[in-house]
């Protein structure tokens, strides 16, 4: 191990650190449920906020242990790697494990009420549909659709064998996708004993936000595997298809992200379960918190 | 949606029955609707299964609902054809509606002026 390895360990522990210790600090838990009281059109009552504050805590935390253990894991097991690929495997690794950590956050902490209390609950069944923008999964199931058909092109390009990392890239991705279909449905699944209507919807605020970052993981490996199985088909193409690609690649990656990025605001996916369940409030869409009452649906 | 409080003098078996029967009843739950599944619903009721589990019994028995082996539970079409069209039809304009951020007044307004 050397000096370099040391700072970038000792860098990402650091920051885990950071992250993990203010995520138990009330004024931070409770900027971030602004946050997503802003996104849901809803504010959340005086009772209900100690544990929305709770939740949000202990998400940040699943998901900083869980890329900490992935990302120094990946670090450790990719000595004998060049440095560039190391860094993207630790990027790759810190998305899976952040995924993974929020999924067994959300699985082990299911709600829980006093049985002595009234509870509300809605009659018509969900399904992974409601909380996942249709945009959101055909962007992660493409590029992993991508990176494999890159990876198939690749190896009947090239004679040599295919690079491990992207061959391990691939396969990354594709069980962090599968890991996603079923941790997600498995969420979704879970009950969501709730207080009072509002409650309810911050329930489903929170779920969404889970669903969403167990996404992030497929599409980061999605991503980074295909561009390595097109950067190795156009070097397989020869010297001149290499010289007219390189000025070019990285206009069209910035190009690639922009269009990422318009079309997930033109989609507006983080609001998809408001639209989705519930329908009024997302009708709103005035910019106001506002306080529902248990009759509003 | 629905609302269990177990200190009411209703059974919460009975308070489940009810609160279906009139959501089926008013067009809320259109027929083809599929409900949660006992295990889901006893979950968010804070409920025993057989609980849960009895209600939909009798619901079946009196045709509210159907259990469609493992698909799951459905608002039964028991009403005639053309009311359960209109049933559908009504519950895709109230969606609209509200995507259209249209207020209640003015929607039932212009299904009145329609129906004139």
């Amino acid at each position: 191990m050397d000096t370099a390895d040391v700072v970038l360990i000792a860098l990402v522990v650091l920051a885990a650190f950071v992250m993990f210790s203010i995520s138990f600090r009330e004024d931070y838990q409770a900027r971030l449920a602004r946050k997503l009281a802003e996104r849901s059109g809803l504010a959340p009552t005086a009772e209900q906020l100690p544990l929305l504050q709770e939740k949000i805590g202990r998400r940040q935390r699943g998901a900083v242990v869980g890329a900490l253990v992935a990302g120094v894991a990946a670090w450790l097991l990719t000595f004998d790697e060049a440095t560039s690929d190391r860094l993207l495997i630790l990027a790759g690794a810190l998305a899976a494990g952040g995924g993974a950590g929020i999924a067994l956050t959300a699985l082990r902490n299911a709600s829980r009420r006093p049985s002595d209390l009234p509870v509300f609950a809605r009659s018509t069944s969900v399904t992974l549909a409601d909380y996942s923008a249709p945009s959101d999964r055909f962007l992660a199931w493409g590029l992993v659709a991508l990176a494999i058909i890159g990876c198939g092109v690749a190896s009947f390009l090239t004679t040599a064998p295919l690079s491990p990392l992207l061959v391990g890239l691939t396969v990354a991705a594709v069980a962090a996708l599968v890991f996603f279909e079923i941790s997600a449905r498995r969420i979704v699944a879970l009950g969501q004993p709730a207080g009072s209507v509002t409650e309810l919807v911050f329930n489903d605020a929170l779920r969404a936000g889970y669903v969403f970052d167990l996404l992030v993981a497929p599409i980061t490996l999605g991503t980074y595997a295909t561009l390595i199985a097109l950067s190795t088909i156009v070097a397989s193409l020869g010297e001149p298809v290499v010289d007219a690609f390189r000025p070019w690649a990285p206009l069209a990656l910035l190009a690639l992200i922009v269009a990422c990025s318009f079309l997930s605001v033109r989609a507006d996916s983080r609001r998809h379960y408001l639209r989705r369940l519930w329908p009024d409030i997302a009708a709103r869409g005035d910019g106001r918190l506002a306080v529902i009452s248990e009759e509003t649906k | 949606m629905l609302s269990v409080d177990p200190r009411s003098a209703t059974p919460p078996f009975e308070q489940l029955r009810l609160q279906l029967l009139q959501q089926v009843r008013s067009g809320q739950l259109v027929a083809g609707t599929k409900l949660p599944t006992v295990r889901r619903l006893a979950q968010d009721l804070a409920l025993a299964p057989n609980t849960v589990a009895r209600t939909y019994r009798e619901l079946e028995a009196a045709s509210v609902i159907e259990t469609r082996g493992r698909n799951g539970t459905f608002v039964r079409a028991s009403a005639g054809a053309a009311e359960h069209d209109a049933q559908v039809a009504a519950k895709a304009f109230a969606d609209r509606i509200h995507q259209l951020g249209i207020p209640r007044e003015t929607a039932l307004a212009l299904v009145a002026a329609a129906l004139a």
